[in-house]
């Protein structure tokens, strides 16, 4: 039963593409303990996409709920462990200290311990849960370094999740609940006020949820900012761009309003949190916290701009693996990058210093070095938003050879 | 002979001092078909799912096959089948691999059935749920739930969003299932022709009570709306008082009481009041004139 | 024989049955002696529950129309049911009324009435001259 129900979980699907991963940086990557903020990255954001206890359709049959919790614990220590053991395994080849990469496996082992324990008899769990995961990445990455006793670590994490677990297993319920067993008091859920604050906020409300802000900040200030904006904001931000658009499309809106609406906000954020960050480290980096800031939201509309050309209609007839070669490629690029860093984090640092450097001094010159580029970005992202709503290139191609008929179009 | 659903005084609140069900009581035999029909929103889900172990009541009794669906959650569900509307089959899965995992879990599989009805819907064993429509996804979800013969059949609003001809199709699928097993079947819907169709027993449910549980025929025949035009009436308490009410309502000034008995009886006994009609109803227009505005 | 049911009507579904099968034993289009489809049968042909079917067949036994031979299935009686004429005359004489009331208002005078009557009666007794001859 137990085999019958790990089988159809949907986690065996990252596994190979985790491992991969993870054995990938381990072979071809250099320097100390370099896994260990790719691990961070990969299962932080993997969390985040956290199953939950139970579905709607696994309810309905008659399966124990605890081979059904033995399933899904299996898996998910299956997913984490698998890739990590792999990438000690190479590392151990290589003649590397593989103790750091299992440390940061089994702390990501206490998360899932824990998460696991929210909200335990109910079928799923509350979504602020999710980004526990997400936030860890930057935590991870920063004290990889400085964190001397991998190997305690490693011990301690081991036996708090052993014993999360346990305690898990006892508690495991009959039957899960769909919704909490005792009544909650009314008005426990704010009840937004009846006056109308400002004509967007519906849409921005929908879009950006609360914990995008916070990880964005925490992830600039520890200048993981390109990759972790490269890995996981510009995906969200494009899973949301589809929802809404579904939501949008029917009201008489322009698609650049709607991308200006999706984007600037993000763009603000990210100017935001470079600011806070001149205000901490003072002027002395500000040349160097203006490249990076730049380099963030190019690489932000970059990235959009590449999964808007996916669907595209004019290379919609190519197939699929062709058409995600650009931003297989651009991934690629950030992930070399990174690896091949002396520091795990901070991946523009060296060519960022090397950037600021070759721009000219004056200060007019250098404000548009940096804003010509991503203002040509921007543009260009933008009209891809809005090409893929009126694809009038399709409609040229559908014209007869004589040219176009009365009435055609 | 235990009856196979049973409910005692169910009550269950999501909002402290808010019962969606408040003391809902009745019970179903072998092969019985009951229709539950409610406003949305009436706790017909809720109900549905407390059956199946979802949802614990706050107070009263359940039994299920003489068992309680949550101490013995196995032993109760290998012997229902459930389709819901919000019920997502795995969307990675083919139907092939979801027909292997229920032959797996339940021994009374029956492949002829399944060889017939994936015949009947035209569905290919190989494709996967993801491909399939709405319609198609919840063809499969009927057939994973009929082909293992379940002596109790609960369907929460299964045809909602299909077309006719869908719908159609399901009611067939569950006749084919009452003919050959005699299961019992309880079925919640906002369709009232599908329920006139195959509905034996119908539970009205309202404001968290059971406000009508009569035989389908019995309310075809025996129970009557009386049309009253406002001069003619001063005194709606005194209307609902009477005995045989069930409902007065509002409709433009004028009345409309439902009440129980022959349209002629009625007739004579309101006529006191002045220029009543009585007639009989459909099952939708009784709904309405029951439990809406 | 095709039964067509409509949940929407104002008799319920077992009357709506009742009502076809004897129409078409008035119209010869069931024989006396046929077999009739077995209520499950008629109740997958039809999309209904099947106990309605056979409370239909139920009643069209107690009145006498059609019986049941365990094991063979069910048959239109050989000999016509004996019918309360008092009580067919009250049902006719209110249909009677129904038609009349429908004709007057649809500006049809008492003749044109009569003249469609005798269309429907040549119409209803057609099938069965074709049988007989």
């Amino acid at each position: 039963m137990i085999w019958q129900l790990m089988k159809r979980n949907p986690v065996w699907q990252i596994m190979p593409a985790a491992l991969a991963l993870l054995v990938g940086t381990a072979l071809f990557g250099r320097g100390q303990g370099s896994p260990v903020p790719v691990v961070a990255l990969a299962f932080g954001s993997i969390l985040t996409a956290f199953p939950s206890h139970c579905t709607l359709y696994e309810a309905a049959l008659p399966i124990e709920t605890m081979d059904l919790w033995l399933s899904q614990v299996v898996s998910l220590l299956g997913m984490l462990w698998l890739p990590v053991l792999g990438a000690s395994v190479v590392l151990v080849a290589k003649g590397a200290d593989p103790i750091p990469v299992l440390a940061a496996a089994a702390f990501y082992t206490l998360i899932l311990a824990a998460m696991k324990r929210v909200w335990a008899g109910r079928f799923s769990v509350p979504q602020w849960v999710r980004w526990i995961g997400f936030l860890t990445i930057p935590v991870v990455i920063g004290v990889a370094e400085t964190v001397p006793h991998a190997g305690r670590t490693l011990a301690i994490c081991g036996v708090a999740s052993a014993a999360l677990f346990t305690r898990d297993w006892m508690s495991v319920p009959r039957s899960f609940q769909i919704a909490p067993a005792e009544a909650r008091k009314a008005g426990q859920w704010r009840e937004s006020g009846a006056h109308v604050r400002w004509a967007w906020s519906p849409v921005l409300r929908s879009i950006h949820g609360w914990g995008i802000w916070i990880t964005l900040v925490v992830c600039t200030q520890m200048h993981i900012g390109v990759l972790a904006i490269a890995i996981f904001f510009v995906p969200v931000l494009f899973q949301k761009c589809q929802q809404t658009r579904r939501w949008l499309a029917p009201l008489p809106l322009h698609a650049r309003t709607l991308f200006r609406m999706l984007t600037l906000p993000f763009a603000a954020g990210i100017v935001a949190a470079s600011a806070m960050g001149v205000m901490i480290d003072g002027a002395r980096t500000l040349r160097i916290d203006m490249v990076e800031m730049a380099s963030q939201l190019a690489v932000m509309w970059f990235l959009l701009l590449l999964y808007e050309v996916i669907e595209w209609r004019r290379p919609v007839s190519l197939p699929k693996l062709v058409r995600l070669i650009p931003v297989c490629a651009a991934y690629g690029l950030v992930f070399v990058a990174t690896i091949h860093r002396h520091k795990p984090y901070g991946i523009l640092d060296e060519w960022t210093r090397r950037g600021t450097e070759a721009l000219p001094q004056n200060w007019f010159w250098f404000a548009c070095a940096l804003a010509a580029p991503v203002a040509v970005i921007y543009w260009m992202a933008q009209s891809t938003f809005a090409e893929t709503e009126y694809p009038r290139a399709l409609v040229t191609l559908q014209w007869p050879a004589g040219g176009p008929a009365e009435g055609d179009g | 002979m235990t009856p196979v659903l049973e409910f005692e005084n169910i009550s269950r609140s999501y909002k402290i001092g808010v019962p969606v069900l408040d003391g809902v009581t009745f019970s179903m035999d072998e092969g019985e078909v009951v229709g539950l029909v409610g406003r949305n929103g009436a706790g017909k889900t809720t109900l549905l799912r407390i059956a199946m172990g979802m949802l614990v009541p706050h107070r009263g009794l359940l039994r299920v096959f003489g068992m309680s669906p949550i101490e013995s959650p196995v032993e109760v569900k290998k012997r229902i089948g459930y389709v819901a509307e919000d019920q997502v089959l795995p969307p990675g899965s083919s139907i092939a691999d979801l027909i292997g995992f229920h032959e797996y879990l339940f021994p009374q599989w029956d492949r002829g059935l399944e060889r017939g009805l994936l015949d009947r819907f035209g569905l290919s064993r190989k494709v996967r749920i993801k491909g399939l429509s709405k319609g198609q996804a919840r063809q499969v979800a009927l057939l994973l739930a009929i082909c293992h013969r379940p002596e109790l059949l609960i369907l929460d609003e299964p045809a909602g969003g299909l077309d006719p001809a869908a719908r159609r199709e399901f009611l067939e699928a569950s006749i084919q299932l009452l003919n050959r097993e005699g299961s019992a079947i309880i079925f919640s819907s906002h369709h009232m022709h599908d329920i006139e169709r195959i509905g034996a027993r119908i539970v009205l449910l309202d404001q968290g009570r059971v406000r009508l549980d009569m035989g389908l025929d019995r309310m075809r025949e025996d129970v009557c709306v009386a049309m009253i035009p406002q001069a003619a009436l001063r005194d709606v308490a005194a209307l609902e008082q009477m005995p045989g009410c069930l409902g007065v309502r509002e409709v433009y000034g004028d009345w409309h009481a439902v009440f129980d008995g022959d349209p002629e009886a009625v007739a004579a006994q309101l006529r006191g009041i002045g220029e009543v009609r009585c007639v009989r109803a459909p099952l939708e227009e009784l709904f309405v004139e029951l439990v809406g505005k | 024989m095709q039964i067509l049911v409509n949940p929407a009507d104002e008799l319920p579904i077992y009357r709506q049955i009742m009502r076809q099968i004897q129409e078409a034993i008035a119209g010869g289009r069931l024989k006396p002696g046929q077999k009739l489809a077995s209520h499950r049968d008629l109740a997958e042909q039809a999309v209904i529950a099947p106990l309605t079917v056979k409370k239909a067949y139920d009643e069209l036994e107690a009145l006498g129309f059609i019986e049941t031979q365990r094991g063979l299935g069910t048959f239109v009686c050989a000999k016509p049911p004996r019918v309360n004429l008092n009580d067919q005359r009250a049902q006719v004489r209110d249909a009677a009324r129904r038609l009349l009331a429908q004709a007057y208002l649809g500006g049809l005078g008492f003749e044109a009435v009569v003249k469609i009557l005798k269309e429907a009666d040549r119409e209803l007794t057609s099938g069965r001259q074709k049988e007989a001859s």
